[in-house]
């Protein structure tokens, strides 16, 4: 009954602004010419830079016209699939959420555009596909610990030996429990299945030392304003707060690497669209030109970005700059939960 | 039926006039209830209808709350900190609501123009400010030596700051139908100045301090902005939980479980707050006759 009169009344309610979930058009399946599509990202100039790298050239191609929409808010999914109004056509979400989600939230990708050996193996998943990677670095305050500066992943940990406060995000999901367990000594081999519990018990060395950030501003601004002695960033905000000329420098030991994925919804109005767009903006050149403006890591295996110095120096993906870990998006895609409501009670009980 | 149409109107205008003076008072409340009915008390009892009937009717989604070990502390600290922000603003706000009823009327203005002009100032520029004194290196931290940046205290001062307005407005309107010959009548009793505030004053300004307290407390409890700034996620209130449930977890029938209990625990505290504010004024009026607020009017 509740859920009945609910859609009903959304429906009664959306005909009149878009048309009720089926009965919108799909713009894109025209073929060549016309039609638009919405692409979801987080706004600013991380999404003018996807414009730059993947939309602009994407419209002069296809014709198709993107327009933005920011930001790709899981509850908001949720409730316009659960509702049949959904108005997003491409999204941007973590590569587990893409796995976690697939076919319930989520349209299977064609990837009959997509070759999907060019991405990191079991990357490219049934519903989506990763456009962006971004490496969590270890940074220090080289002012803070100029005689003795960390050389290991550990040293974030060993708050005896480098006291001081550090930064992490609070999304636990983009390494936080890799790093813990690669700085306790478990092997990139062996990490998977993680050991939350285990990973928590060595965070908790450093618990009171850190700000688990709410957001990535946060964080920037506590390295720009040198309020924290070591962070564990992802590289962007890393790169972001040196340009700024904050002392940090890197720590190159093992590094994480997280994904986001380009993702469609269901039901979204324009999804043959969608496709060629996700399958154009993870080609090596697009995923190379976004890499460049926004100093993140490609996802595609064959783009090989040009970076400036600033950016070269904090690529955990080039060589000599320790090993790379990338996360593994079947394990978050059927954990993912679990291991934010373990996290959220460890860090607020 | 388009004739019946027509002959109701024709002879219906001097009946409808006269109908129109007759028309009930609560007809004027209407357009109220309508919108409180369809963006209140419809999303209010959807949340709680899916909090119980999500996967089977049942109350998995409140027992899995006190079972996953960090609800019920974060519930407590919500609930301190709430009683914290009120006490303080109760405190700050009781002399300067005084101070407004006993000065000019020019002065009162200016008084009044103080507490609102931040009142009308984005909440968010209010909560970026104390970012800016309350920081690690920050002026806070500079001239006495506190990082709150990331406590409960950091929150609890921002707070306080936010919603004094809260406090001070019905403080003052309840003090200001406070007769203060009343007070001269104490003292030609004999009472002193203390006593006579102590004893004839402040309960008839209890009214007023159960409205303001009752106001900050329920905003304190919900409070979302102040807390993400402010605090941080060791100190993290019921708001932030119920912000991941929703937003990370995807979890609205256990967020809808959070919401209802935060609801079900500040009305049941509320009601404990008139309970005791009636006792009160009652076991004030019982050994001290004269001040009982009837005797002034």
């Amino acid at each position: 009954m509740w859920k009945t009169s609910a859609v009903v009344a959304a429906c009664a309610g959306a005909i009149a602004l878009a048309g009720c979930g089926s009965s919108g058009g799909d713009g894109g399946s025209a073929g060549g010419g016309g039609g638009k599509l919405t692409f979801v990202s987080f706004g600013g100039a991380f999404q003018e830079n996807q414009a730059k790298a993947w939309s602009d050239p994407f419209s002069a191609e296809s014709g198709v016209k993107v327009l933005d929409d920011s930001p790709p808010e899981p509850a908001k999914l949720k409730a316009m699939v659960d509702a049949g109004n959904v108005t997003w056509d491409v999204a941007e979400f973590g590569a587990g959420n893409a796995v976690q989600w697939c076919g319930d939230l989520l349209e299977r990708i064609d990837y009959s555009g997509i070759d999907r050996r060019q991405f990191p193996a079991g990357t490219a998943t049934d519903c989506g596909v990763p456009a962006v990677s971004y490496g969590l670095v270890l940074v220090y305050n080289a002012d803070k610990f100029r005689d003795d500066p960390p050389t290991r992943l550990a040293d974030f940990f060993d708050a005896e030996r480098y006291p001081g406060r550090r930064v992490t995000s609070r999304e636990v999901e983009t390494g936080l429990l890799e790093s813990a367990l690669l700085a306790d000594g478990v092997a990139p081999d062996d990490l998977y299945p993680l050991d939350i519990d285990r990973s928590l018990g060595i965070w908790d060395r450093i618990k009171s030392k850190t700000t688990f950030a709410e957001t990535y501003g946060q964080i920037q601004q506590l390295l720009v304003g040198k309020q924290v002695d070591m962070g564990l960033v992802v590289q962007a905000r890393a790169l972001t707060a040196v340009q700024d000329g904050a002392p940090y420098k890197p720590v190159w030991d093992k590094t994480p690497i997280a994904s986001d994925s380009l993702v469609v919804p269901k039901g979204a109005p324009n999804r043959a669209a969608a496709m060629r767009y996700i399958a154009f903006a993870t080609k090596p050149e697009q995923s190379a030109r976004f890499a460049e403006l926004s100093g993140t890591a490609p996802s595609n295996l064959d783009a090989r970005p040009r970076y400036s110095a600033a950016a070269a120096a904090l690529d955990p993906l080039a060589e000599g700059h320790g090993q790379a870990v990338p996360l593994d998006s079947e394990w978050w895609g059927s954990h993912i939960d679990e291991a934010r409501q373990k996290f959220t009670a460890w860090l607020g009980g | 039926m388009a004739p019946q149409v027509s002959t109701t109107r024709a002879t219906g205008k001097p009946k409808g006039a006269g109908r129109r003076i007759h028309l009930p008072a609560w007809w004027l409340v209407l357009p109220a209830v309508a919108l409180l009915g369809a963006f209140f008390a419809f999303p209010v009892g959807r949340i709680v209808g899916d909090s119980l009937f999500d996967g089977g009717f049942g109350l998995s989604h409140y027992t899995a709350l006190f079972s996953d070990g960090v609800t019920v502390r974060v519930l407590l600290r919500t609930i301190l900190v709430a009683l914290a922000v009120a006490t303080v603003t109760l405190l700050m706000a009781y002399p300067y609501a005084y101070l407004m009823t006993i000065v000019s009327p020019r002065a009162r203005a200016l008084l009044m123009v103080i507490v609102l002009l931040p009142f009308w100032t984005s909440l968010m520029a209010r909560g970026f400010a104390w970012v800016l004194l309350l920081q690690d290196n920050g002026p806070i931290d500079k001239l006495l030596g506190l990082r709150l940046m990331g406590t409960a205290w950091a929150v609890i001062v921002a707070m306080a700051q936010v919603l004094l307005a809260f406090m001070v407005l019905p403080l003052y309107s309840s003090m200001q139908t406070i007769d203060r010959r009343l007070l001269s009548a104490a003292a030609s009793l004999g009472a002193a100045r203390r006593s006579a505030f102590l004893r004839v004053y402040l309960p008839l300004s209890v009214p007023g301090i159960v409205a303001g307290f009752s106001l900050v407390f329920i905003l304190s409890v919900g409070f979302y902005v102040i807390p993400a700034l402010l605090g941080s996620s060791q100190q993290a209130v019921v708001a932030q939980l119920i912000q991941e449930r929703t937003s990370a977890l995807l979890d609205f029938a256990g967020a809808g479980a959070l919401g209802t209990l935060l609801l079900i625990v500040t009305l049941a505290l509320l009601v404990v707050v008139q309970l005791a504010a009636r006792r009160g004024l009652v076991g004030r009026r019982g050994p001290a006759p004269a001040t009982a607020p009837e005797g002034g009017r």
